[in-house]
């Protein structure tokens, strides 16, 4: 029952938070066309790419591209959803918890439901635009849909996590930044350019490995349950991992009395 | 000259204020440092499957490294998608109104502060773009001591005209309400047509095109010098930078004075 209430608050904070935004019209349509534009100019630095080469480690332009296309989406989907995980440290450093912390539901999720990126939505249009282009078969589109979810929800978890330090450290989020910025570097590339060090890395401190490389070998190269069933354990000892950080943090936030409400 | 005085000294609080991001700037330097090592891991394994001596559209590897190093350099230390942002906000939020009746003007004001971070930036990642250079690839071919001063002449205008061109964007919010999605088109264009691939890597149609944009001031022309110097290329390179820099700052003021028309301000 306390799941299904939280899952239908955070589709109430989203429909707040879009309401929000669409005050200023022109800029909401805006913010989404030109994100999808922006998204789109990277596929012609792939063109440039396989015009030197034909495939990079059996990834042709076709793969690569569903790679982008899933990588957009859980991005998009993070950002969508839960903007304001992004923004814990600012939270936490400028003493705006406040607010949240007299609510009656759930602080985390009431943190990270706080605010929507409407450019996001572009990045989930632009990933199944890419699907398009790429000429993907129909169940791949379907796949896609719980994919980028599962992947929005590591993004968002990982990203917590990382921001809790700011209740430790003075700027701690400044890392948690670094990574959100490194999980989008990564995972746009093809894994097979890089070495095992790196994938240690990317399948343990920046999982990006099982946002996007996962499904993307196991589920639309080849088939491996395991493999799948990992990237949703992932995704859950993430958000386990998230609540748990957060709420050992808390206990040491200091009020800054900052005045302040939510409208 | 006095009229200049007030610029500089904005431009000397900004520079103050940015020693406060020191701890941001070493985080910015790891982001850095991976953007690069996929660089490296992507062009070494293109260079690799055709052997790694080979020359690809006249650069080899450690020229084409160098290249992305420097030109990505100049893209962290410009940041530009914040002018554009902090444009848009100011307009967006109605506080421009409390600086446009200020005496100084606003566009110069913005340009002149976002210089002054970006001055910062260099001081920083100039040194940090060496040395990831030197642990990636070694030294740059045939690169002398003497070479380094017209590099960084080169480097410092590419980023004024970095943050002309995009605060020139910023002011488009004066007629849409928000320009940073129009940075965002920008900056794109900028990545894929001079950060990413030198100027030899695009189709022989386009490259005068790129050559005469402001593109190739920013970013092919300095990181083409780094990676392959020559006088002659210095100085095509700096006519080139001097004369947009010129056009656009003329281009801007001039869509400043007609946005700050449309601003309502209502007392209070």
């Amino acid at each position: 029952m306390g799941v299904k209430n939280n899952f239908l608050l955070i589709f109430k904070y989203l429909k707040l938070n879009l309401k929000k935004e669409a005050q200023y019209k022109s800029s909401f349509v805006l913010q989404i066309i030109m994100m999808i534009l922006n998204d789109l100019f990277f596929i012609l630095q792939w063109i440039i790419v396989f015009s030197l080469t034909d495939s990079i480690g059996g990834y042709g332009f076709r793969e690569v591209l569903v790679l982008w296309g899933l990588s957009a989406g859980s991005y998009g989907i993070s950002h969508l959803f839960f903007y304001g995980a992004f923004n814990i440290g600012d939270f936490i450093y400028n003493g705006k918890l406040d607010v949240f912390l007299t609510q009656p539901k759930n602080i985390l999720i009431n943190v990270c439901c706080s605010s929507t990126s409407v450019a996001a939505i572009g990045d989930i249009f632009y990933c199944f635009i890419v699907f398009a282009i790429a000429g993907v078969t129909w169940w791949w589109y379907l796949a896609a849909i719980p994919i980028i979810i599962i992947g929005g929800i590591i993004f968002a978890a990982l990203i917590v996590c990382y921001q809790t330090l700011a209740f430790y450290v003075k700027k701690g989020n400044a890392f948690a930044d670094m990574v959100a910025s490194s999980i989008t570097l990564f995972s746009t590339y093809p894994p097979v350019i890089f070495d095992i060090v790196s994938k240690v890395f990317l399948y343990t401190i920046i999982p990006c490995g099982f946002m996007v490389f996962v499904p993307m070998q196991y589920i639309f190269l080849s088939f491996n349950i395991w493999w799948v069933l990992a990237m949703v354990g992932v995704a859950v000892v993430l958000v386990v991992l998230a609540f748990l950080l957060f709420k050992i943090g808390l206990k040491r936030y200091a009020s800054g009395n900052l005045m302040g409400g939510r409208i | 000259m006095k009229r200049l005085n007030k610029y500089f000294s904005i431009y000397k609080t900004s520079f103050k204020q940015e020693k406060d991001s020191i701890v941001n700037y070493f985080f910015r330097a790891i982001n850095f440092f991976i953007i690069i090592f996929i660089f490296v891991q992507l062009w070494s394994y293109i260079y690799g499957e055709n052997g790694t001596n080979q020359i690809i559209n006249n650069y080899s590897l450690q020229q084409m490294i160098w290249y992305l190093i420097f030109s990505e350099m100049i893209y962290f230390s410009a940041r530009t998608s914040l002018i554009t942002k902090d444009i848009s906000n100011e307009i967006k939020s109605g506080n421009l109104s409390y600086k446009i009746n200020k005496p100084y003007n606003f566009y110069l004001y913005e340009i002149c502060n976002f210089m002054a971070k970006s001055c910062f930036a260099l001081i920083f990642f100039i040194p940090v773009a060496i040395l990831i250079g030197f642990i990636f690839v070694g030294s740059i071919p045939n690169f002398t001591w003497l070479q380094i001063l017209p590099c960084i002449i080169s480097i410092l205008f590419s980023v004024l005209i970095n943050w002309i061109i995009y605060a020139s964007v910023g002011m488009i919010s004066f007629w849409t309400q928000d320009a940073t999605p129009f940075g965002w088109i920008v900056t794109k264009l900028f990545m894929l047509l001079g950060l990413f691939f030198p100027l030899d890597f695009f189709p022989t149609w386009l490259q005068p095109i790129i050559f005469y944009s402001p593109i190739y001031s920013i970013f092919s022309g300095p990181a083409t010098l780094v990676a392959d110097f020559s006088w002659d290329l210095f100085a095509s390179i700096i006519i080139s930078q001097i004369s947009w820099s010129v056009i656009i700052i003329i281009l801007g003021l001039m869509i400043y004075n007609l946005g700050k028309k449309k601003v309502v301000s209502n007392g209070g």
